[in-house]
């Protein structure tokens, strides 16, 4: 006990303390070197540019006090220079001074908002004015005006014969000359964090994969758990990293490449729109001929097969570097990347109806899920930095080894997962499902604003980040905002008030979180306020804990059970396609503001139906008791046909 | 003798201490032959006993202290050879040595910094501190406010010794430029870089023709006292420098 403090920091931790450990540290280790070389090149960087701002100030004004040197200066005079301009319609403020005793009288000014008619005489200028115009010296010194700050180059006005005219003051406000743009800005900082993060969870799942690869599978559990949830999770990871890459830089690569052959800004976003669509409806639609290729040549086959695929895909459309190429083989891309989601879905749903009480289907959805967003954080900053550094064909290289790396951990730990054989529902089946008053209401009121959610984080914001000129790996630092919204902060608020947390709260919550994201971010459109959006559609994403599903079947008919995850999912996709085309209109603006807040009315009246249904017909039953839980609870009143 | 069936606590350490010292020191006497290594051995088990008092059971806390001793007394051994073989196998606990060493072990539960101990550590007294659901998602993911304050320290080790390296060792001081907002210098120190702004068009002549041309400094010189430079303007425009933009 005398040792306890020397214990605790000598000897190694064991179990889940030694992983939290080891990433804490490695997180802290990443985000500090980061922080200080940052720090340190920033500040190299400053200096610089202050020292060009300072010779440019007073290298103008040499120039000017040459000009007037053989001039008459007086009132009502003209300045013979045309005057810079040191930032977009941003100029200097050129003064001209006639000495007047122990002061200066100011006989010229480029500042129009000065009435001319008043007489000016210098004030708070300090010894410094009087020293320069005797001493015949240049110098830059600081001077307050009107409340403002100014960074001030004065030079003397010498005539021929060597007397002095007056002074020239050549000024800028303080505030533009120590102002940076890169640096240590704020996006830098966001780009930072989203390094360290995306380094602390490569280490993390690659730990994670040598530990599967090492342990020995539970010979007493069927095969398909053997390994347990961590191939799981790192199936889901390294799949998600390899998809989202292509699909993050898309943007960025045809609005640059489009350029040369589309002038029209409106034509470009409209190519945007349709790749980004072809692209999601290849990867979330067509399951039936991803259930065909699985069946065919078994899952395992069937994802090798894809992911060679979309490596040929890929390797064309970064070797062409052709935009309507690219744009073209969205479609076969996306697909066959579907593939890999497709085969992860018959992979829970196998594992989940193997008989281990352990490996419920919420559960592991729920491990791939935290594999799909810890993924989507690295993927952003890989594909960002790499993309801006080397191009496009770099990055689907690197997006291609992740699906690789995917493959080959589906044949190690995957030795057999046959397809579960679903029942298809036809679309006017579907339909007639969603036109249903409650369970219909329900689909469309909280699985609906879930995909257009999704297209948002991965079609909305990749765009809008370029179209705000911040770098694309500081799109991970909003994934980063979001999970830690949904799976720690929320999960917090769900375990204290876990009484408060009842399906109907939860449903509510999630429609009025949502909004309340969009709206402030379409009332203040920047990248300062899509950090406290996406911060609240974390919280609203975060409330279903995948418990839906049991839910919906609570509403429906108990012989429709079997259809109801497809109704689910159809409705997710679609959400998320819809979603692409919305978002994808809304960026066709230059200020997005109207439309955005049009989106989101027009959002909160679909996600707010269900709530508004369940309140009123909680007030025709007269107020049933609530039924706590973690999750969406089963509601107690009847169920209806779908 | 009985078995210990009770919740070790503050209360009962006395008499749980007065019912297997006795026991406790014969034997770790017998495996180590030295008195205060014994002594050592035997409050250590008391004291890591009592730390984790909050989990165990009734029924486990003997067990849990004769695996303390057991432990204590292999570290002991395989530190401490024993060094005199000819020393009596048994020995038993006298009255002063076993209240000197009760007196050490009330000492140490009872100090501040134990106390502190047992707070930061993970093994709150359930009588104490209520065991929430926020805490077991704490603990379930593996932070301990020790890792905390790890990480912390870490990150200020860290954080120095990257500053220090990038300054002495890559010497990225010297590449930060003295940037003093004030100062003062000569104008004709200034002039040539003044140049820059001035008109460089020369009536008849081009910036380009001069350029081709050196023998037109005369008639350059002339020109510099021409007022008339609102034809030169764009010229001048296009031959300033960058304003600098952040």
């Amino acid at each position: 006990m005398n040792d306890f403090f020397v214990d605790n920091f000598t000897k190694a931790p064991k179990g889940k303390k030694a992983i939290a450990s080891q990433i804490g540290f490695c997180l802290v280790t990443a985000l500090v070197i980061l922080f200080v070389v940052s720090s340190l090149v920033t500040k190299v960087y400053v200096s610089s540019l202050q020292s060009q701002r300072k010779t440019a100030l007073s290298s103008y004004t040499t120039a000017v006090s040459v000009a007037l040197s053989h001039r008459t200066i007086q009132a009502g005079m003209d300045l013979p220079l045309a005057i810079p301009q040191y930032d977009t319609d941003r100029s200097y403020i050129v003064n001209v001074y006639q000495k007047a005793g122990n002061s200066f009288i100011r006989l010229y000014t480029s500042d129009k908002t000065y009435d001319e008619s008043k007489e000016y005489v210098l004030s708070g200028a300090g010894e410094e004015y009087t020293e320069a115009y005797e001493k015949q010296e240049l110098i830059v010194s600081r001077r307050t005006e009107s409340g403002t700050l100014y960074v001030t180059s004065v030079a003397p006005i010498v005539k021929e014969d060597g007397t002095m005219d007056g002074i020239v003051e050549v000024m800028m406000p303080q505030s533009a000359f120590v102002a940076t743009v890169n640096g240590m800005s704020l996006s830098w900082l966001f780009t930072i964090i989203s390094i360290a993060v995306a380094i602390t969870i490569i280490y993390g799942e690659m730990r994670s994969l040598l530990d599967a690869l090492i342990k020995e599978p539970d010979k007493r559990v069927p095969k398909i758990v053997s390994y347990g949830f961590s191939t799981f999770r790192l199936i889901a990871f390294f799949s998600s990293i390899g998809c989202s890459i292509p699909l993050i830089v898309l943007f960025s690569y045809l609005k640059d490449s489009l350029k040369d052959y589309v002038d029209n800004r409106m034509v470009i976003q409209i190519w945007l729109i349709i790749a980004a669509f072809v692209f999601l409806l290849g990867f979330w639609r067509f399951t039936r001929l991803k259930d065909f290729l699985i069946k065919k040549f078994t899952a395992r086959i069937a994802v090798v097969i894809s992911v060679v695929s979309a490596f040929i895909i890929l390797l064309v459309c970064g070797v062409v570097n052709i935009p309507f190429v690219t744009i073209f083989l969205q479609f076969p891309a996306g697909f066959f990347m579907g593939v890999l989601f497709q085969f992860q879905r018959e992979y829970r749903l196998f594992a989940s109806r193997s008989g281990q009480s352990e490996f419920t289907e919420t559960k592991i959805h729920q491990t791939q899920y935290s594999g799909y967003v810890l993924g989507a954080i690295v993927g952003a900053v890989i594909g960002g930095i790499l993309y801006e550094r080397f191009g496009l064909f770099v990055v689907l290289m690197v997006a291609s080894f992740f699906l690789f790396v995917d493959a080959i951990q589906v044949l190690y730990f995957v030795r057999h997962c046959p397809p579960s054989n679903e029942p298809v529902i036809r679309l006017p089946n579907y339909f007639y499902a969603l036109k249903n008053s409650k369970s219909g209401t329900f689909v469309w009121s909280t699985v609906f604003p879930l995909g257009v959610h999704f297209s948002f984080f991965l079609v909305f914001i990749p765009d809008y980040l370029e179209h705000v000129r911040i770098s694309l790996a500081t799109l991970s630092f909003y994934y980063i905002v979001c999970v830690v919204c949904s799976q720690i902060i929320l999960k917090l608020f769900t375990i204290w008030f876990e009484d408060f947390f009842t399906a109907q709260t939860r449903i509510t919550l999630q429609a009025m979180l949502g909004a309340v994201g969009y709206l402030i971010f379409a009332l203040s459109p920047s990248a300062k306020t899509l950090v406290i959006c996406v911060a609240f559609l974390g919280l609203s994403v975060g409330f279903h804990e995948f418990g839906y599903l049991d839910y919906y079947k609570s509403l429906i008919r108990h012989d429709k059970h079997p259809v109801a995850r497809v109704v689910l999912m159809r409705a997710f996709t679609g959400g998320s396609l819809v979603g692409a085309l919305v978002f994808g209109f809304v960026n066709q603006f230059e200020n997005i503001r109207v439309v955005m807040v049009a989106v989101t009315l027009i959002l909160l009246v679909i996600s707010a139906s269900y709530p508004l249904l369940m309140l009123m017909d909680n007030s025709a039953q007269n107020q049933k008791k609530r039924t706590p839980g973690n999750r969406p609870r089963l509601p107690e009143n009847d169920s209806e046909e779908v | 003798m009985e078995m210990w069936n009770q919740k070790l606590n503050r209360e009962n350490i006395e008499q749980f201490y007065d019912m297997y010292a006795s026991f406790a020191y014969k034997a770790a006497y017998k495996s180590l032959r030295d008195t205060t290594r014994a002594e050592m051995c035997v409050v250590e088990s008391f004291i890591d006993t009592y730390h984790k008092r909050a989990k165990l059971d009734e029924e486990n806390v003997i067990y849990f202290f004769s695996d303390a001793l057991q432990l204590h007394i292999n570290e002991m051994a395989a530190k401490y050879p024993i060094a005199n073989e000819s020393a009596a196998v048994q020995k038993s606990l006298d009255e002063y040595t076993a209240s000197t060493m009760k007196q050490e072990i009330l000492e140490k539960i009872d100090s501040p910094k134990f106390r502190i101990a047992e707070f930061v550590s993970a093994t709150p007294d359930n009588r104490i501190r209520r065991r929430t659901p926020i805490m077991e998602f704490m603990q379930n993911s593996g932070i301990t406010i020790i890792l905390l304050i790890k990480l912390i320290a870490l990150a200020i080790l860290i954080a120095v010794t990257t500053y220090f390296a990038g300054t002495t060792l890559f010497h990225g001081a010297d590449y930060v430029l003295n940037n003093s907002m004030k100062g003062s210098r000569k104008l004709e120190e200034n002039i040539v870089s003044a140049l820059d702004y001035l008109p460089v068009t020369i009536k008849g002549y081009k910036a380009d023709d001069l350029e081709k041309s050196p023998d037109t400094t005369s008639e350059s010189q002339n020109s510099e006292s021409d007022p008339s430079t609102s034809e030169t303007a764009e010229t001048t425009k296009d031959t300033e420098p960058s304003a600098t933009r952040g």
